[in-house]
């Protein structure tokens, strides 16, 4: 045994995430708001490649990840290595993605110009902390192998997640996360299993494995505004508190070829989006109510012969309540 | 007790075959060495691998579990007892499970035998290719409506464009849409 005489392990690990030092509370806030500064500029500063498991309830996936970064620029492919062997490759301009099973292509330009890894302003520590209660993890834990620091974020309300985070010590990249609800219970876990950081990586590493031959290819777009005015015709009559407008753009959807208005509501950390598109007048299909992967919600409605549709990585009762709040306006 | 009997009581805890005496002791050890506590970790996830069974490590922190347990057998979940753990470990051990056994423990063994040749990046495809039936169900939207869940998912996609810490939770957005499953 490497580690001798810890009797004290039982107490040190009930302490370990979610111990309430208030007095301490600040500056462990702005720490672990360090730690997620870090995590970010990891991602758009590394090299790594490694493979996690992703696991949501009774399910486990495992994934191979191939990320790219050079002078703030990243390109990144993800393959699925259990079930069909589909791929997202994305960089600052565009998603693919490559979906064998389908035998399409489908294919997302970024239209977050500039945002599309973004960075967390530090003046927005402030507001999270409205929303979010954030702590450092005092307990050594390795995760791969690796030493970590871990950093807790903790939700005040149910109208949002909060997540358990394990970043690298040495390069402050994210290990392991954990999405938590409100109790800290995990609703889904993410873990790298095997990583190499700051190898490098191959132009070819970063292409599709899968043949294109005789798929077929979507290509989703922006609709400039100004084109349309669909814009003044919606208005959102209620979010979460610290919920604000973020972006709204007009989309050209890749599957129905049809013009889809996008709202994005974020609380700095948590993000719900409102998708608004008019129905086929043969009557396509409609969704209505909620409907849920895994710790994702979506909830639909149909007013005026357009379909609306809020999806985000949030709880069931912040998409209704925002989804039952759009009104068209007169 | 050296590591590698250690470890073989790690997995006899698993599948409930050791003495109370035993047991203690082997509890005691986790509560102190870190190294034991993350093979006991792999354990849980290789076996949930195998069994569909994701009990044990869907709890929030196993260390934490552990330490619960300490007084307090830890009774292994182990449904229907398919697989049992000792063979599955078995397996492990010579790494000769390509044909049968999803490519998630492949991994997790790769990693956790550290100590054996890693598997090439192009074993673990073609073992992929040959475990779909292990993975049975799927992550997928609750919905009965194919085309609903294909819109979902397309909104999904452009929704993780603008998630605001998309470092590693823009991997679990995106890590979604590629284990998606449009199985049966």
């Amino acid at each position: 045994m490497r580690y001798t005489g810890f009797s004290l392990f039982p107490i040190l690990v009930a302490t370990l995430l979610l111990s309430p030092v208030t007095g301490l509370a600040a500056s462990t806030a702005a720490t672990a708001y360090d730690w997620l500064m870090k995590m970010n500029r990891a991602t758009r500063e590394l090299n790594y490649d490694g493979t996690f498991v992703f696991q949501q309830g009774q399910k486990l996936e495992a994934m191979r990840i191939i990320h790219w970064a050079d002078k703030g620029s990243v390109k990144e492919r993800l393959v699925s290595l259990n079930g069909t062997a589909r791929e997202i490759i994305r960089d600052d301009q565009q998603v693919m993605c490559y979906l064998p099973d389908r035998k399409s292509v489908v294919v997302e330009h970024r239209l977050a110009r500039g945002k599309s890894f973004p960075v967390i302003l530090p003046k927005r520590l402030e507001q999270l902390q409205k929303h979010y209660e954030m702590q450092l993890g005092r307990m050594p834990a390795r995760v791969t192998g690796r030493d970590t620091q871990v950093v807790v974020i903790l939700p005040r309300d149910s109208y949002r997640y909060g997540y358990r985070l394990w970043a690298d010590k040495e390069s402050g990249l994210l290990l392991k996360a954990d999405l938590i609800d409100q109790m800290g219970s995990t609703l889904e876990q993410l873990m790298f299993t095997q990583v190499n950081i700051g190898v490098t990586i191959e132009p070819q590493e970063l292409e599709p494995d899968v043949s294109t031959e005789n798929m077929v290819w979507y290509w989703g777009k922006r609709i400039e505004q100004g084109t349309v005015t669909l814009f003044k015709r919606w208005s959102v009559g209620q979010v979460p508190s610290g919920f604000v407008l973020s972006n709204k753009l007009m989309r050209k959807n890749p599957r129905r070829n049809k013009p889809v208005e996008h709202l994005v509501y974020s609380d700095g950390l948590a993000a719900v989006s409102i998708f608004i598109e008019k129905i086929d007048k043969d009557g396509g299909t409609t969704m209505k109510g909620p409907s849920s992967m895994g710790a994702v919600h979506a909830f639909g409605d149909v007013i005026n012969d357009y379909q609306i549709t809020v999806v985000g990585e949030v709880p069931a009762a912040t998409v209704e309540l925002i989804g039952k709040s759009v009104r068209a306006r007169p | 007790m050296g590591d590698a009997e250690m470890t073989e009581h790690i997995s006899a805890l698993m599948d409930s075959e050791l003495s109370e005496l035993e047991r203690a002791r082997v509890l005691k050890a986790l509560a102190r060495d870190r190294d034991l506590r993350e093979t006991w970790e792999r354990y849980h996830i290789i076996r949930a691998a195998l069994n569909e069974d994701l009990g044990p490590v869907s709890s929030t922190d196993l260390g934490a579990r552990i330490a619960e347990r300490i007084g307090q057998f830890p009774s292994p979940e182990l449904k229907g007892g398919v697989h049992r753990w000792k063979p599955a470990m078995r397996w492990a051990g010579n790494l000769a499970l390509a044909a049968s056994v999803a490519a998630v423990a492949i991994l997790s063994v790769q990693w956790f035998v550290s100590s054996e040749p890693s598997l090439t990046p192009q074993q673990v495809a073609s073992a992929r290719l040959r475990q779909a039936d292990i993975q049975r169900r799927g992550l997928r939207w609750d919905t009965r409506q194919p085309e609903v869940a294909r819109q979902l998912n397309m909104y999904l996609v452009e929704h993780n464009e603008f998630m605001p810490t998309s470092g590693m939770n823009g991997v679990m957005s995106y890590g979604r849409f590629v284990s998606y499953d449009n199985g049966p």
